[in-house]
């Protein structure tokens, strides 16, 4: 999946504001809710058929570095 | 694999009691903002749900269900040769709630009669033992008797859980019948997941003391008590995308059915988003899945009977239907079962 549309479609399953997530280095830590959470385990199942664990989510912080939980072989620009 | 496959039994009759009080999510602006509140109502789809009052139990929703099964049907209550009562809300630690509800029911001292300690599957699992009993040449008609009162368990500062639950009963009637055609069980577990839905203290590990009525504020924020429910819904989450949409297909391949003959699939009410997820991943028609979650609220175990009275009543009531049944959460355990509903008497929703 290309980087750009991963964020954005991130920005409008949160139902955050267009522009709320623009780069990699973007906040994503405090943005979701406990259904947020929900809403990121059911991106990375439906897309690239990956679990991310409870545990897992705490330790996310950056847009990135839940690229990087996904694994980053699955983005390209 | 737990498949099991069952004919010439049916299910004749179903009812359903819920308390007449009720909480609505948009009151609870004590500890959530209203945003929050409004968020939870769209995504999650509860708006409301009932609670029972101090002096009712969960057997008391369900005898009044039964009551009105038994006496709607006219059926003879020396023929209910089984009494199963699905609960994790029973009236005592000790003795088994299926003993003191075949008395009151008035049912005969030959009717066989325990509990079961299932939360989600359990109307399923429940299902799935009363046929097998019904299987036996000497057994003519079971009740089997299925609800929660979560209200009681969960504690009202834990965000986690707090604006889920629901309370409900139900009573439904199984017999034996020469022209019902066959219905498929499958049943599952996953103990390795047994902390995920959770009350630690109170029973035999951890038993009642002055430590188990001790709040605790957790990181999170959310208070708790070793007595009180403690949930991770991420985990729940995933285990049921995880497991239940593949054990959906199986059981249908191991009755040969394709998943678009099948006129309802009615979920246990988990949640709207996961529901919808679920619905998704199987690519099943989101028209086809019913919701009762917005009036009344995760209802544990009396989920599935709650949707089909209050959701479909009259659809179900008008002709044959094929429909899947499909519970999970708490253990982890899950089932789903693939049966055929017909001629079923399902009375309007009581309230208590």
């Amino acid at each position: 999946m290309k980087k750009q549309e991963f964020i954005e479609r991130l920005t409008d399953d949160l139902e955050l504001e267009a522009g709320a997530l623009n780069h990699e280095e973007s906040m994503l830590k405090g943005l979701f809710t406990s259904l947020g959470v929900l809403i990121i385990i059911a991106l990375c199942d439906e897309y690239f058929s990956k679990e991310i664990t409870a545990e897992n989510i705490k330790s996310i912080t950056t847009v990135k570095s839940l690229m990087e939980m996904i694994g980053m072989e699955n983005f390209h620009d | 694999m737990a498949h099991l496959i069952y004919s010439n039994i049916r299910i004749s009759g179903i009812s359903v009691c819920v308390p007449k009080k009720i909480d609505r999510i948009a009151d609870h602006d004590d500890i959530f903002t209203e945003e929050e509140l409004s968020q939870f109502v769209k995504q999650v789809g509860v708006a409301e749900r009932r609670f029972a009052d101090g002096n009712t139990c969960t057997s008391d929703l369900c005898c009044h269900a039964a009551e009105r099964l038994l006496e709607s049907m006219d059926v003879n209550r020396d023929e209910i040769d089984l009494v199963v009562f699905v609960t994790q809300t029973p009236d005592y630690a000790i003795p088994a709630t299926s003993c003191i509800i075949q008395d009151r029911l008035k049912l005969p001292k030959a009717t066989a009669a325990f509990d079961v300690n299932l939360g989600c599957s359990g109307y399923v699992y429940g299902l799935s033992i009363v046929y097998s009993f019904l299987h036996q040449q000497s057994f003519r008609k079971a009740l089997l008797v299925v609800g929660d009162t979560p209200s009681k368990t969960v504690n009202f500062y834990d965000k986690s859980s707090c604006l889920l639950f629901g309370d409900g009963g139900s009573a439904t009637i199984v017999e034996k019948s020469a022209d019902a055609k066959e219905t498929y069980f499958s049943l599952h577990s996953d103990g390795s997941g047994y902390q995920v839905i959770i009350v630690y203290g109170g029973a035999s590990r951890n038993p009642l003391s002055e430590e188990s009525l001790i709040k605790t504020t957790y990181p999170d924020g959310n208070i708790r008590r070793p007595v009180d429910l403690t949930m991770s819904g991420p985990d729940v989450f995933n285990f049921t995308i995880r497991e239940v949409p593949k054990s959906i297909l199986n059981l249908l391949e191991f009755a040969e059915t394709p998943l678009n003959e099948v006129d309802y699939l009615i979920y246990h009410q988990a949640n709207r988003y996961i529901n919808d997820f679920l619905a998704k991943k199987l690519k099943y028609p989101k028209e086809k899945v019913p919701y009762s979650l917005n009036k009344f609220g995760n209802t544990s175990s009396a989920s599935i009977p709650l949707t089909m009275v209050t959701e479909i009543k009259d659809e179900l009531m008008s002709r044959t239907h094929k429909i899947i049944l499909s519970g999970f959460g708490v253990g982890l355990s899950w089932a789903n079962a693939l049966l055929d509903l017909e001629n079923c008497h399902i009375p309007e929703l009581l309230e208590i």
